[in-house]
C-alpha cells in the first residue's frame, strides 16, 4: 500500500517534471513569433477590459442589479475571468488540439509513447497565453475590494484563493468534457460553444435570471459554483435567488464535477482504441 | 518463441452511410444506415526476432490497421496479439517502451524548433539515460547525414530532411521493434537510398525486427527479406521476397515501337497477351518457357511493323499488381 502511494508520487513529480521540460520548449517555439504573443495578449486584454467598463457604465446607470452593485458585479466577472484563465493554461490547448489530432491521426503518436493519456496530454499543452486574462482579472479584483472598502488580509486572501481554486477546477472539468467528446464526435466546436457561451451566466448574479437557467447553472454545468454561491457569501450578501445555502458546498460541487469529467475523458479515449478514427 | 505472435485477428469498422439528396437529411441524422467494414479479417503470421518484413497492400487493405493493432493502438476485434510476451493493447504502456513507430504521412517534431528539440523532449519521455542519449544522438547525426540542418527550426528542413529526423527520432530510445509505416513517401531517390541503408544497418547492426509499410516497391526489394501482402484485409501471400519472385515470375513483358499495322487483325489471345496498345507502342506478355524470344518477334510481326522493342523480367510492382487483377477476376 505504502510503495503504492510513493510509485503514485512519484509518477506525479515525473509528469510535473514533464511539464516543465515541454513548457521551456514551447517558450522557446513562442519567442520565434514574439510579436504576435504580444499582440495576442494585448487583444485579448483589451477585449475584456471593454467588457468590464460597459458593464460597469451600466451598471452604475442602474445603480445595482437584484442588490449587487457595480463593484460587486465586476468581482463576479474577475473571478470568473480569473479561474477561466487559470484552467485555461492548462486545459485550452487539449481542447484545442485534440480534435484535430484524432481527425488526422496525431493522437496514435501519444498511443504509441510510454505514458498515460491525460496526464500526458496535461503536460504537452501548458500555454502562458492567459497571462493578459489573469493580471487583468487580478487588477479588477484589487480595485473591487478597495471600493467596497474590503481590506485584504491574509483570512481574506486565504478564502480568495479557495474560491478561485475550487473554480478553475469546475472550468477545468468543461475543457475535459468538451475535449472528451473529440473522440465520440470528432468535431467539437458546437459543444464547445454552447458550453463556453453558457459562460457569461457566471458574469453576473445567478440570481437575475429565470429559475430554469438559475437551476441548470447549478446542476448540470455549475457555474454558479465558480463564483456566485461563494462570493455572495465572502460579500455577506442575502441569500436569495440560486438554490439557497450552497456556497459551503463549492468544493464538493468542483471535485465531484472534475472527476467525472475525467472519468468521461478517460471513457471516452478508450472508445477511441476500439474503434479508430 | 515467436517476438510477434499475431492469431486470427479480425478488425471491423462501422461506417455510416451517408444517403444523397436532401430529403434523407433527417434520416441520416437520426436512423443512419450503417454498414460493417472489415479492414482486417481472420489474419495470423509470427515474426521473429531480427526479421525485416514488408508489408504490401493497396489503400485500405488493412496494413496500416494491422501495424496499429501491433503498435497497441487499436484493439483487435478478436484474435490475439502477442509482442515480446505481453498483449500490446491491454498493456500499452509497457509495449511502448519496446517500440519506435514512424507514420511517414505525419510528423512529431516540433516545427518551430530545430530537431534537436525535440531529441530532447523524447528523451525525457522515455527517461533515457544521459550518456547513451549524446552517444546515439551523435551517431545518428553522422549516419544519416544530419550535420547541414539539426540546428535548423524543422519548418524549413525538406522533407527527406524531416523524415531522416523523424526516424533518428523513433530509434533514440533503442527499440526493439521498429514499425516504418510509409517512411519513404514523397522522397527523393538520395534520401530514399540513405534511409534504405540506415533501416538495414540498424537491422544488422542492433538486430532491430524492422516492420515496413511502403508503396514504393524497390524499398522493400532492397530491405526486406521476407513480404506479406494484404488484399482487402486478408494475406495473399507471406514468405521470403525470392521465394515470392520464383512463384509469380512466370510471365517476362515485351515491349515494342511500331510504324503501323499490317492488318486490321489483332493479335488473338493465346501465349502472348497484349496488354496495351496505343501511341504505337505495344506492350505483350508472355511466358518465356513457352515460347523464344524469336518465336513471339515473329508472331508481333505478322500483326505489326516493328521499328524496336525491349525485353524486361517483371519487378515486383509488376508481379503485384499481377496478383490484384487476379484477385480482381
Amino acid at each position: 500500500m505504502r510503495e503504492a502511494v510513493k510509485e503514485s508520487v512519484r509518477e506525479a513529480v515525473w509528469y510535473l517534471r514533464l511539464t516543465y521540460v515541454f513548457t521551456g520548449k514551447a517558450i522557446k517555439a513562442m519567442l520565434t513569433y514574439r510579436c504576435s504573443f504580444v499582440i495576442n495578449c494585448i487583444s485579448q486584454a483589451m477585449d475584456y477590459a471593454v467588457a468590464f467598463l460597459l458593464m460597469w457604465v451600466m451598471i452604475s446607470a442602474f445603480d445595482s442589479l437584484n442588490g449587487w452593485n457595480a463593484y460587486e458585479v465586476m468581482l463576479l466577472y474577475s473571478f470568473s475571468l480569473f479561474a477561466y484563465g487559470i484552467a485555461g493554461t492548462f486545459f485550452f490547448n487539449i481542447m484545442n488540439h485534440l480534435p484535430g489530432q484524432i481527425w488526422k491521426g496525431g493522437f496514435d503518436d501519444v498511443l504509441v509513447k510510454p505514458v498515460k493519456v491525460l496526464p500526458y496530454l496535461l503536460a504537452s499543452s501548458f500555454i502562458c497565453n492567459y497571462i493578459a486574462h489573469i493580471t487583468l482579472s487580478i487588477l479588477v479584483m484589487g480595485l473591487c475590494f478597495h471600493a467596497l472598502e474590503m481590506p485584504v488580509t491574509l483570512w481574506l486572501l486565504a478564502r480568495i484563493i479557495r474560491i478561485l481554486l475550487f473554480g478553475s477546477l469546475i472550468y477545468g472539468g468543461l475543457f475535459l468534457i468538451v475535449s472528451g467528446s473529440a473522440f465520440l464526435v470528432t468535431k467539437t466546436d458546437a459543444l464547445f460553444h454552447i458550453m463556453f457561451f453558457f459562460r457569461e451566466v457566471s458574469y453576473y448574479p445567478l440570481s437575475i435570471f429565470p429559475k430554469v437557467i438559475q437551476i441548470m447553472a447549478t446542476v448540470l454545468v455549475p457555474y454558479g459554483f465558480i463564483n456566485f454561491y461563494p462570493l455572495r457569501e465572502l460579500l455577506g450578501k442575502e441569500e436569495t435567488g440560486g438554490l439557497g445555502y450552497l456556497a459551503g458546498w463549492s468544493p464538493v460541487a468542483a471535485i465531484v464535477f472534475f472527476t467525472m469529467a475525467c472519468l468521461f475523458f478517460n471513457l471516452s479515449a478508450r472508445q477511441y482504441k476500439s474503434s479508430g478514427s | 518463441m515467436s517476438l510477434i505472435k499475431v492469431e486470427h485477428v479480425s478488425k471491423n469498422y462501422e461506417v455510416i452511410l451517408q444517403r444523397s439528396g436532401a430529403k434523407n437529411v433527417w434520416r441520416n441524422l437520426f436512423c443512419p444506415d450503417k454498414k460493417v467494414v472489415y479492414a482486417v479479417q481472420d489474419i495470423s503470421f509470427a515474426i521473429e526476432a531480427g526479421e525485416l518484413v514488408g508489408f504490401i497492400g493497396e489503400n485500405g487493405a488493412g496494413k496500416s490497421t494491422t501495424i496499429k493493432m501491433i503498435s497497441g493502438i487499436l484493439f483487435p476485434a478478436s484474435g490475439n496479439i502477442t509482442v515480446a510476451g505481453i498483449c500490446p493493447y491491454l498493456k500499452r504502456e509497457k509495449n511502448a517502451r519496446n517500440i519506435g513507430a514512424v507514420f511517414g504521412q505525419r510528423s512529431r517534431l516540433n516545427w518551430d524548433l530545430p530537431m534537436l528539440d525535440s531529441f530532447e523532449l523524447h528523451k525525457e519521455i522515455y527517461r533515457i539515460d544521459p550518456v547513451r542519449y549524446q552517444k546515439n544522438v551523435d551517431m545518428f547525426i553522422e549516419m544519416l547525414h544530419m550535420q547541414d540542418f539539426c540546428n535548423t527550426p524543422v519548418r524549413q528542413l525538406s522533407l527527406g530532411q524531416r523524415m531522416k529526423a523523424e526516424i533518428a527520432l523513433s530509434l533514440l530510445h533503442e527499440p526493439a521493434i521498429l514499425y516504418l509505416d510509409e517512411p519513404t513517401i514523397g522522397l527523393d531517390v538520395l534520401a530514399k537510398q540513405q534511409i534504405r541503408e540506415f533501416i538495414k544497418e540498424r537491422n544488422r547492426r542492433e538486430g532491430i525486427t524492422t516492420i515496413l509499410t511502403s508503396h514504393d516497391m524497390k524499398d522493400l526489394d532492397s530491405v526486406c527479406r521476407r513480404i506479406i501482402i494484404l488484399e482487402k484485409g486478408r494475406i495473399l501471400f507471406d514468405g521470403a521476397i525470392e521465394r515470392f519472385k520464383q512463384e509469380y515470375t512466370k510471365e517476362s513483358i515485351a515491349e515494342f515501337t511500331y510504324a503501323g499495322k499490317c492488318s486490321d487483325q489483332v493479335i488473338p489471345d493465346g501465349p502472348v497477351r497484349v496488354l496495351l496498345d496505343k501511341d504505337h507502342r505495344l506492350v505483350v506478355a508472355y511466358s518465356p518457357a513457352e515460347m523464344t524470344t524469336a518465336q513471339l518477334v515473329g508472331m508481333v510481326s505478322a500483326y505489326y511493323e516493328i521499328n524496336d522493342f525491349t525485353i524486361k523480367a517483371p519487378d515486383i510492382e509488376d508481379m503485384v499488381r499481377g496478383i490484384y487483377e487476379r484477385e480482381a477476376d
